[in-house]
């Protein structure tokens, strides 16, 4: 069973396409990131896929299509954008009338707050509650009625850096359930350290998409550098392992092969009487992958 | 054959139960957004104060009736007539205001954008909102009512049982008067989605535009006699419960300033479908 399926979805905003043509497959467990710059059309996409922007063309289905698509949304749990509340109601308040329209029954109100820590709060009326609290009261209202799939969009936008931690804490909790998560972000650190898959997104086109795992472990780089930077440059070109060499403050940065290892790269070197005074292995992080992907 | 029937017959019996738990869902629900919400708590005891007061107080002003007093305007069956008109202004101004803030509220604080989002299809929303209004128009023809009875009672010094309940039809025609201004605020609601431009031009159009409409540019067309100059849907919705003027001799005879009760009720019948369908298709189709 796949959890959602999006085929060739397309939405146009007079001249400018927000998304143009596209298709995501998301199987459930999957912690699924969509990851782009801010305006590259992640909102637009989940607004589609969440029935309130209506696509220009294309498809969407959620489980199977094995229920409407309103009593689709009642099974997942959504912070979209900004958390949404009725600002004269309380954290309970607020929460029963989410409560109400998904028909959720025995709702652990109580727990739910202490999980996401406002439960001291909870008497207060929603206006008088700080970006942060929000946030959590949203992520709180989310799980209500023990959804299958979370849709998360910039969960940690405007946070301090505890709210951070705690928001990314509390879906990793979340995940560990073994609940399907969406998220979409610009902050390629946390779609890094949360997610197992991700598409790229850039102007409404998907760039790339496949696990976190695959998407940075393709290419290895290794930096090296010698007293001869030049004859050392000159030596590894002609490896055929090597791809492509980038000369930064006296360092080269290679990409290579997956298989190539640092101690055959210091041989090679040491038997051409390069001796090296800098090498280092490291996975391309998904940022460069993503600034390559993007520019 | 007869099991047949029998299953047919359960069958509807379920949905009809489906739709009872639909709708008191969805009121429960529509109630649940307001009971808490400051200023629809003092809307509803402006009106429940200001009904019989804004139609006491006319009492002490003299008026040239025919009776050469003014109590005949509290007594059965007048009182029907001059409360309704009272009613009249206080619904064109309270359920008006609420119609818009129905559905303003909620595009300002995008709650309705985060309700479709957790489970409600928009239709299923709307619903709600139509549900509600219904309630309340008829909770405020009940309490029409009950002011009506209350008020009847204590002025008219021989309660004669034919006239109590003679102007009784008004009823209904308050009823459907509340929803008439009110759907048609919420409609303005929804196209506009600012409560401020959507109260604006909700007084502004009663007040001024349709007045113009109907008084210069309709005149104009069909003539200064014209009796379709009426037609026009808030002074349709206005005379379902019109000023009881028949009590100020010689001018009321002659003139036909206002349509027939029964015209007045298929008109604003035929103009609150017209303003459902109008706020259906937009709110179907806009993006949230």
């Amino acid at each position: 069973m796949s959890i959602l399926s999006i085929q060739n979805l397309t939405k146009e905003y007079g001249v400018i396409t927000a998304v143009n043509n596209l298709s995501l497959e998301i199987q459930p467990g999957e912690i699924y990131g969509l990851l782009g710059p801010n305006g590259s059309g992640k909102t637009t996409t989940l607004g589609m896929i969440l029935g309130i922007i209506h696509p220009k063309s294309g498809n969407y289905q959620w489980f199977d299509g094995e229920c409407s698509e309103r009593d689709a949304r009642k099974r997942i749990g959504t912070l979209l954008e900004t958390p949404n509340f009725y600002p004269y109601m309380n954290a309970i308040q607020n929460l029963e009338i989410v409560a109400l329209i998904k028909k959720a029954k025995n709702v652990p109100y109580d727990e739910l707050l202490k999980l996401v820590n406002l439960y001291h709060r909870k008497n207060a009326p929603f206006k008088a509650y700080s970006l942060g609290m929000k946030q959590r009261l949203a992520i709180a209202a989310a799980l209500i009625g023990d959804p299958d799939v979370l849709i998360f969009d910039e969960p940690t936008n405007g946070l301090d850096p505890q709210g951070i931690a705690e928001v990314r804490e509390t879906i990793r909790t979340i995940a560990e359930k073994g609940k399907t998560i969406i998220m979409a972000s610009h902050i390629l650190d946390e779609v890094e350290k949360i997610c197992s898959h991700v598409a790229i997104i850039k102007n409404g086109n998907l760039l790339a998409t496949g696990t976190v795992g695959s998407i940075i472990s393709n290419d290895k780089q290794i930096e090296v550098a010698a007293a001869d930077n030049t004859s050392l440059m000159r030596l590894l070109q002609a490896h055929q392992m090597v791809f492509k060499i980038t000369s930064d403050n006296n360092i080269l940065t290679l990409s290579t092969d997956e298989n190539i290892t640092a101690s055959e790269i210091n041989q090679l070197c040491f038997e051409n009487k390069i001796t090296l005074t800098h090498l280092v292995v490291r996975k391309k992080s998904l940022e460069a992958e993503f600034l390559e992907i993007t520019s | 054959m007869t099991d047949k029937l029998q299953i047919i017959h359960l069958q509807n019996q379920s949905r009809i139960t489906n739709h009872q738990i639909m709708i008191t869902h969805l009121f429960k629900l529509e109630w649940k957004k307001l009971a808490t919400y400051r200023l629809f708590q003092i809307l509803v005891a402006l009106y429940i104060i200001l009904l019989p007061l804004s139609f006491l107080i006319g009492k002490d002003i003299d008026l040239p009736t025919e009776n050469g007093d003014t109590i005949s305007f509290y007594t059965f069956p007048k009182v029907w007539d001059s409360l309704a008109y009272a009613g009249n202004w206080m619904s064109f101004f309270f359920l008006g205001f609420l119609g818009v803030l129905l559905i303003t509220n909620e595009y300002a604080y995008k709650t309705l954008r985060q309700n479709l989002i957790t489970g409600m299809s928009r239709q299923e929303y709307l619903i709600g909102k139509y549900i509600f209004m219904l309630s309340a128009s008829l909770a405020v023809a009940i309490y029409y009512c009950i002011v009506g009875l209350g008020v009847g009672f204590y002025y008219t010094d021989y309660v004669i049982s034919e006239t109590v309940f003679q102007h009784i039809d008004l009823v209904p025609r308050f009823f459907l008067m509340s929803f008439a201004y009110m759907n048609f605020a919420f409609m303005l609601g929804v196209l506009l989605r600012k409560m401020g431009l959507a109260l604006f031009f909700y007084f502004v159009y009663t007040l001024i535009i349709e007045m113009v409409l109907r008084y210069y540019f309709h005149a104009k067309i069909f003539g200064e006699d014209a009796e379709s100059r009426n037609y026009y849907p808030l002074n349709a919705f206005e005379d379902l419960t019109p000023f009881p003027i028949t009590d100020f001799g010689p001018v009321t005879q002659t003139s036909n300033i206002f349509l027939e009760p029964n015209l007045a009720v298929m008109l604003t019948l035929v103009y609150s479908a017209i303003f459902i369908f109008i706020s259906y298709s937009v709110f179907m189709k806009r993006d949230l």
